[in-house]
Order: structure tokens, then sequence, then C-alpha cells
């Protein structure tokens, strides 16, 4: 017969699960901080679509779409944004990971960072479409969204490697 | 065992249906969200304002660090250029006497001329310097977020200014943080006079560092380095208040270099120049209590008349 765990082992459980939705939610403050980057424009990378992309790759079960949908929404509330923009950037991303999970989640590093780069590309487009639509005028200057896409490109290993760490040491045993 | 694999299957066929339902359901609620943030609601604009005061003492505390680092690398930098910096305020210290002794024979003029026209002054300004909290800037959106709100008397619509000049306004109050909209985005627009020219044009953001001028007469002579400051037109912003220079004239495009960092600015001051600005109408807003408002800020300065 199998043991019932204790109060204190569900509470262990439920902290170690909500491991990648708090990180992604770090992640989202750190990039609001007054970085004051000179001469770099805004630092804001969509930096929260990292922890995105590598949970849905290797702990789906731990970034649920709800979980992406509530990241994308609290994103717009911070950002200042059409509520809703975010969330469904973040969303498109999400379905891109989860489309090609299977191709990416047992791959050499470099195609996993192609994945992201790949996720986070359709994401932009997908803002840019609805910054677009919302402001009612098309906007050329891709150079600041040009910007952070590089950002979250660099910023990507880095996040892998210490969410990779993270997953060692903590969601080992947790499904 | 074959009839387990077979639930085991359907389980998984459901959770895959399951998923795939949620997401079409929350695509078609993201959308639902958008119309409804579209129609700018109140109960929206209260949902930000709070998420904005319930984030002020983290971002507060986060951000010290960041503020402390900062100090710490510009004291080097101030230390290796002492000598030469020593120069170069001896050289300003000298120029700004001299304007001191002009300023001063203007002031007892322009007093004995007041007099004279029986004029009546401009209301007086009321500061409230607020650190920076939050850069919450991104590809489509230029914006901050600053340690002061309504219980400091931080009214929606005023001016953000640095030393520099113009920055932007207020565009959401809470009661302890606000967020201030940026010049440089694609939604800001400030009624704008060139200084030399008097020729009166609207500041648009553009989502770069340099925002441009728009409907300016077509032939009007405009050059490099020419001043722009507020024209005062529509009442938000008081006349004159220093906002940048011409920087480059392309493709029929006059783009300006603003006056205040916008990427280096650690405080800010919102100033209540206590004017019946159009926001205010139009908000519904009684502007007469408006312009009574006092701010107990750290930076309570009148404005030089």
């Amino acid at each position: 017969m199998a043991l019932r765990p204790t109060v204190g082992q569900q509470i262990d459980l439920a902290l170690r699960r909500s491991i990648p939705v708090a990180l992604a939610v770090l992640l989202l403050f750190l990039g609001i901080l007054p970085w004051n980057t000179h001469g770099l424009g805004p630092m804001n990378a969509n930096l929260v679509l990292i922890p995105i992309y590598y949970w849905t790759l290797y702990r789906p079960r731990l970034m649920t779409v709800w979980a992406v949908a509530a990241l994308g929404l609290i994103s717009d509330f911070l950002m200042g944004t059409l509520l809703g923009v975010n969330m469904l950037t973040f969303l498109v991303g999400y379905r891109v990971a989860v489309s090609q999970r299977k191709i990416f989640a047992g791959a050499p590093f470099i195609i996993v960072w192609a994945g992201f780069l790949l996720m986070s590309g359709v994401a932009g487009l997908v803002q840019w479409l609805l910054a677009t639509i919302v402001k009612e005028q098309i906007d050329f200057n891709l150079r600041p969204a040009l910007f952070l896409y590089m950002i979250g490109a660099v910023a990507y290993p880095p996040c892998a490697y210490a969410f990779a760490w993270i997953q060692r040491r903590s969601l080992f045993r947790v499904a | 065992m074959k009839q387990r694999v077979g639930s085991v299957s359907i389980a998984v066929a459901a959770r895959s249906w399951t998923q795939r339902f949620a997401f079409v359901l929350l695509i078609l609620l993201s959308f639902g969200i958008m119309l409804v943030g579209k129609a700018d609601t109140v109960v929206v604009s209260r949902a930000r304002t709070l998420l904005i005061d319930l984030i002020a003492p983290v971002m507060d505390a986060a951000s010290r660090p960041i503020a402390s680092a900062k100090e710490a690398a510009s004291t080097v930098q101030e230390l290796v250029a002492l000598k030469q910096e020593n120069a170069r305020l001896a050289e300003e210290n000298k120029t700004l006497l001299e304007w001191q002794s002009i300023g001063r024979e203007l002031q007892s003029q322009n007093a004995a001329l007041r007099d004279i026209l029986k004029f009546t002054p401009d209301p007086r300004a009321s500061y409230v310097t607020a650190p920076v909290i939050a850069d919450t800037s991104s590809s489509y959106v230029r914006s901050l977020i600053v340690l002061a709100g309504q219980n400091d008397g931080v009214v929606k619509g005023q001016a953000a200014i640095t030393g520099a000049g113009l920055v932007g306004r207020v565009l959401e109050v809470g009661r302890r943080a606000s967020r201030v909209l940026l010049l440089t985005d694609i939604s800001a627009r400030v009624p704008v006079v060139i200084e030399r020219t008097r020729d009166q044009a609207v500041l648009a953001g553009n989502n770069s560092d340099n925002p441009e001028l728009q409907y300016l007469p077509r032939d009007v002579d405009i050059k490099v380095g020419d001043r722009i400051v507020t024209s005062g037109v529509g009442g938000n912003f008081p006349v004159g208040l220093p906002v940048g220079e011409v920087a480059r004239l392309a493709d029929g495009h006059i783009l300006v270099q603003l006056y205040a960092q916008l990427d280096r600015m650690e405080y800010l001051r919102l100033v209540d120049y206590s004017l019946p600005g159009i926001l205010m109408q139009d908000l519904g807003i009684d502007t007469s209590k408006a312009a009574g408002v006092t701010s107990p800020g750290l930076g309570k300065l009148p404005r030089a008349q």
C-alpha cells in the first residue's frame, strides 16, 4: 500500500512545482528594473519567453497554458500595454514551443537554442502585428524590437544553464 | 493489461484535447480582454494602478542596489576626470556669474514692467521629486514607473521633467506610484514651438530615441540645432518648457534630440502647473480643485518668475 505524503511533503512538492512559474515572474520583474543602459534602448527583452520555452520543453506539466496566459496578463498590467497583447504573444510563443517539443527536447543545445530563436521570432512578429493594429499605424522602426530579440538570444544560454542546474537540484523527482 | 493500456491512452488523448481546448479558449479570451482594454474602462484603469501600487515597494527595494552600483561607478569616473571637470566648472561658473548679473537686472526690470502693466503672474508650480523604480519600456511602449502617487499630490496629466527638460506626462496614478508616458512613445503628442522661428508644431513620439516634429508649415525655415520648447497649446504644459533641439532633417522628417537623457533617469520631477488643461477637462476633473493641490514632495519649489 502506498504511503500518503505528509502535509510537509505536499507543501514541499507544491513549492517545487511552482519553481518554473516563479522563475518566469522573477525574470519579468528583473526585466523592468531601471537598468539605464546608456544608448542601448530599453532592456526589457521578452526575457520571460526564456522560462516559458525552457520549461515547456523540459517540464511541460509545470508550465501550463494557464500559467503562460497569467504571465502574459501580469506583463500587460506591468508594462502598460493594451491588456491581452502580451497574453496573446506569450500564448503563441508557447504554442510554437509545444508544437516543436518532440524535435527540440532531446536535441543538442545549439538546436534547442535555434528553437528558442524561432519561438521568440514568431512571438516578436505577433507583438509587432498587434502593436500595428492597436496603434492603427505601421511602426517601421524595428531597431528596438531587433535589439530586444538579440538580448533574448544572448540571455538564453546562461538562463538555460541556470534552469538546468535548478532542474537537477530541485525538480529531479518532481513530475 | 490491454485494458489498462487502453485507459491510459484515452487519458492522454483527453489531456491533449483539454490542453488544446484551453489554448483556443485563452486565445479567444485574450482577444476579448483586448476589446475590453481598448474601451479603457474604469475597472481596467483601477486594476492597473492597483498593481503598480502593489509592486512599488518591491521595485523600490530591488532598484536600490542598481542605483548604488551606478553611483559607485560614476564616483570612480568623476575621480578619474576630476582635474578636467574642475577646469570646466570654473569656466562654467564664470559664465553663470555673468548670466546671474544679467538675470538680476532683467528681474528688476521685469518687476517694474509688470507693475506698470498690472500683470497677473502665472500660477505657482509645485514639484514632487520621485525616484524611477521601473523602466517598463519595450519595443512598442515607452513608459516608466515612479515612486509618487495620489498620496503625494500627483495628478494625471502632470508634466514629468528632469533638470534638462521635459520627459513626458503622468499617465496613470496609483496611491503610492505612477506611470509616466515618455515623449518617445508612439502615442505621445506634445504641442511645441520652434524657439527661433515661433512656428508651432506637434512633437510626436515614434518609439525611437528621436521623436519627430509634425504639422509644421510647408515653408518653415528650420535648421539643425534649433531649440524646441513647449507651446502651451492645450494647457497641459506651460509655455517655454525646454524639450530638445532639431537633430537632423531626413526625407521630410524632422527629428528631435531631447535634452533629457531618457536612459539615464534616476529621479523625475512631476510638476503641477495648476493649468486647467484639456486632459483634465476631458476627464471631468474639477480643475479649480486640481489647481489647489499642493504636494508634500521632497523638492517642493516655486517656479522662478
